[in-house]
């Protein structure tokens, strides 16, 4: 729940806003689900949204987002009485309620996108130190709300333990506020370190931002060619740690604690460092990680019409092979390190072998075992090796991975996405000639499984589209970018 | 265009004399009562409470609540009463417009009439009966026609000459025509437009997870295990769902049909229920069935002609088979907010796969790949069975 009240020095009774996360609509009273989003954006958001709707209130009653919160239960709290800056917590100290100031939100509201919002004294403080006069910390030691879920039912994907990186984090700011003077220039820095294609989708995001907040994204150094050919905004400041391995061996807050340590002082007190790892569990909602990143960085995106997604890209966003029409080249890229994310081993075989007999010339990434079937197999484990592959071809097939996001977003070139157990509106969405996603629209998907099928117990994934679906897919775009018709 | 959304909606709870003749309603709920521990209790309404469709006001409400979740329109029975064709539909004709409008189901297998042959004068008359009982209300149609789901499709005396003998009293009534839903597991044929899967009863591509061997079915016999071990059969919803939408290809022109849970034992007092279960025995997971809605709508966009994509949500208030999406005591607005984010996600993803600039492939083109794919998956069998794949 997203809720607020707007209150105004002169009286009155104030007035109630409940906001809810958005499931597609984007209607007036829903904000875009961003997995990426820390709870602070979302006060943010949530301030925003009311100060519009309410011009002349002069306070704000925010209650915390990672809590299932509506106005009517706050009027309840009787928070109205409080007028002056103040946090208001549960008997263990977590933040329920920020009354803030609407100057805070005009003037100065990247600042409150520092705030842990688990953490109602560092955040009381923190507050202090922003706005330069007393805030009160009002404890309420009738209510206690114990242990904070993992995952909640309005989608937060959090514990405790995940929840320190926002307090190291609140912390850090503090101590910058407290030892520089000249703090209100210190540059703003995105913690999301990793992986490739998440380092593609931030890139996007961050050309696409009209009012920057953030001008610096810590990344891990081993992307330097994705990010110097993704063309991001955001200053690098690089990160020499290997990138969190998939496979649950490092726990996300035990990286963080060891991203901090290796970047050293230097880093971590002269940039304000806001957590853009996923806070939010990422397939609660279907809007593109590029506009939930979009709105990470500050961006409202109140219409569906504001969103990447909905636009093809413009015309010199979108490149295309320069070979004549005939022969057709296309390259595949259909190995996702595990059984379950590799398109099914039978279906690829009889797709080749479909197109080898249609005398469309099949290429593939790292799969010498297809050559029997009338493909060639090649390397593109580097940047620039995968970005000369794909010039020698008209259209790039690829899973949901790096390859394809970057072919995507970075080339523009024609590419079909291959969804399995993720969410192809999440990491594909945004269909137009250049671009579309397949998959079988099974009622499982995605499961994001890692481990086998979780319904039919295979390694292989049900949920990828069939090759038929595939090559009909292949041939349209063909037709529509190129102009080819098989057998002409 | 989107993709349609019609639920299932019966009739029967309303007051009038009309519909209290076929049973059913909130006394059969109130009526049913559990005979084992392994059959869910039926829920109760929560919300819009025990209404009464021949109430304006409550009708009302009922319609208002479904647009409110994005259904564009319900489904209701059409049965045969020894004097007319009733649909329950004039209760909702008020509410309907362009936007929410009814769709039909013909319980045809009720209907002893066209189970035989008849005189073509006498069989004339009676299609005119039943399409009169359609124009009651503002249709959901599709490819702009009025949607009319035969039941037993294959229970018509002579399928095609009764398919075009309705037509024909549709056009002659002025209705912009019908378009035919054969509900069925089989690929469309008859004349039918399409065919509509079949309810969770009639279509079971899973294996039941109860099975009792000898021993069990002994137990059974000695009165020392519950017989509904050996009479029911119940499957995990989410294997039972996934495994009926696989392989959509080989069922043609389909039109799915979605539900958010299912156990009909109330009309099975003496054993043969279907019931879908799910971890911790919950009748209901909403999270599955969210999952199940949405992308049966991404698949009827992708799958059916423009006009013609609809999704058939079982049900908006069959209380007595445990597959409502109104409010209940028991889930509360978990199911019915289920199906509005559902809706809602999946509309929205649609607006993001605007078609391409070009047009699809040409039809003679897809036959030739068809060929092509068949060949290709001989080669590659051989292949498999130690022939050259070069």
């Amino acid at each position: 729940m997203l809720t607020g009240l707007a209150l105004s020095a002169l009286g009155g009774r104030g007035e109630g806003f409940d906001f809810t996360f958005s499931s597609g609509d984007l209607g007036p009273a829903e904000i875009l689900d961003s997995s990426t989003s820390p709870p602070a954006r979302y006060l943010v958001e949530v301030a925003r949204r009311i100060m519009a709707r309410a011009p002349l209130a002069d306070v704000l009653v925010l209650a915390n987002p990672l809590l299932p919160l509506k106005a009517a239960l706050l009027e309840g709290w009787n928070v109205r009485a409080l007028k002056s800056p103040t946090v208001l917590a549960d008997a263990d100290g977590f933040p329920l309620v920020y009354v803030l100031p609407r100057w805070l939100f005009e003037e100065s509201e990247r600042f409150v996108l520092l705030l842990s919002m688990v953490d109602a004294g560092l955040d009381q403080r923190l507050l202090q130190a922003v706005l330069g006069r007393e805030v009160r910390l009002s404890r309420n030691d009738g209510f206690r709300l114990g242990n904070y879920p993992v995952s909640t039912n309005t989608g937060w994907f959090q514990g405790r333990d995940r929840q320190q990186a926002y307090k190291v984090l609140a912390a850090s700011a503090l101590q910058i506020i407290a030892t520089n003077p000249g703090w209100r220039d210190v540059p703003f820095a995105v913690y999301h370190p990793y992986h490739a294609g998440s380092i593609v989708f931030f890139a996007a995001a961050s050309r696409a931002v009209e009012r920057p907040i953030f001008s610096r994204h810590i990344v891990c150094s081993t992307y330097r060619d994705i990010v110097a050919a993704a063309d991001s905004r955001l200053d690098p400041l690089w990160l020499k740690l290997p990138w969190l391995p998939r496979d649950g061996s490092i726990g996300e807050p035990q990286y963080f604690a060891a991203a901090l340590d290796r970047l050293g002082p230097e880093v971590v007190l002269n940039n304000f460092i806001v957590f853009m790892r996923y806070s939010r569990n990422s397939g609660a909602g279907r809007f593109h990680l590029i506009d939930q990143d979009r709105f990470s960085l500050g961006e409202s995106l109140e219409t569906v019409a504001s969103l990447t997604q909905v636009h093809a890209p413009a015309a010199t966003a979108t490149a295309r092979c320069a070979l004549p029409a005939a022969p057709l080249k296309v390259l595949f890229h259909i190995t996702g390190g595990i059984d379950i994310k590799n398109y099914p081993k039978d279906s690829a075989r009889q797709l080749f072998r479909a197109l080898a007999l249609l005398g469309v010339e099949v290429s593939v990434i790292g799969r010498p075992d297809l050559e029997a079937y009338g493909a060639t197999s090649l390397e593109a484990d580097e940047t620039d090796l995968l970005s000369e592959a794909v010039a020698r071809h008209h259209i790039f097939v690829g899973l949901d991975s790096f390859p394809h996001h970057f072919v995507r977003n970075v080339m523009g070139w024609p590419t079909i996405g291959l969804f399995g157990t993720t969410p192809a509106a999440n990491y594909g969405g945004g269909w137009h000639s250049h671009y579309r996603t397949l998959d079988a629209s099974l009622p499982c998907h995605p499961c994001g499984s890692e481990q086998g099928c979780p319904i039919f117990g295979t390694a292989e994934c049900a949920n990828y589209p069939s090759p038929r679906h595939l090559l009909t897919a292949i041939l349209e775009m063909a037709q529509q970018v190129y102009g080819f018709t098989p057998g002409a | 265009m989107t993709v349609k959304v019609l639920a299932f909606c019966d009739t029967r709870f309303q007051s009038s004399p009309a519909a209290q003749r076929w049973g059913g309603g909130w006394p059969a709920l109130a009526a049913a009562h559990p005979a084992s521990h392994a059959h869910p209790p039926l829920g109760l309404p929560a919300g819009l409470g025990c209404y009464d469709l021949a109430q304006g006001q409550s009708a009302a409400q009922v319609v208002a609540l479904a647009r409110a979740a994005g259904i564009d329109g319900f489904v209701v029975d059409c049965r045969w009463d020894g004097a007319d064709y009733w649909t329950g539909a004039l209760a909702l004709a008020p509410f309907t417009d362009e936007t929410f409008g009814l769709a039909y189901l013909w319980r045809n297998e009720e209907d002893a009439f066209w189970c035989r042959p008849a005189g073509m004068a006498e069989r004339q008359e009676r299609a005119e009966r039943l399409i009169r009982a359609l124009a009651q209300a503002a249709p959901a149609p599709l490819a702009g026609r009025v949607v009319l789901i035969v039941d037993r499709p294959a229970a018509l005396s002579d399928v095609a000459e009764s398919i075009a003998l309705l037509r024909e009293a549709a056009a002659a009534q002025g209705l912009p025509g019908l378009y035919l839903l054969a509900n069925g597991a089989k690929p469309v044929e008859w004349g039918y437009d399409a065919a509509l899967d079949p309810g969770p009863a009639e279509w079971q591509v899973s294996s039941p997870s109860n099975r009792p061997d000898g021993f069990a079915l002994l137990e059974i016999m000695a009165g020392l295990k519950d017989s509904v071990e050996a009479q029911d059969r119940f499957y995990p919803y989410t294997l039972f769902v996934v495994s009926r939408m696989v392989r959509r290809d080989r069922r043609g022109k389909a039109m799915p049909r979605v539900f958010p849970g299912y156990y009909d034992w109330p009309a099975h007092p003496n054993g043969g229920a279907t019931l879908l279960t799910n971890h911790g025995g919950r009748p209901v997971e909403p999270y599955w069935f969210e999952l199940f809605l949405e992308n049966a709508m991404l698949l009827a966009r992708h799958t059916l002609p423009q006009g013609e994509q609809a999704v058939f949500l079982q049900s908006w208030n069959g209380w007595l088979e445990g597959s409502q999406i109104e409010p209940s005591q028991q889930e509360g607005d978990l199911v019915y907010n289920a199906a509005r984010k559902a809706i809602a996600r999946a509309r929205y993803i649609l607006k993001t796969q605007a078609p391409g600039e070009g047009a699809p492939l040409p039809e003679a083109v897809r036959q030739r790949l068809d060929w092509v794919l068949e060949a290709a998956g001989a080669i590659v069998a051989e292949t498999g069975r130690g022939g050259s794949a070069v």
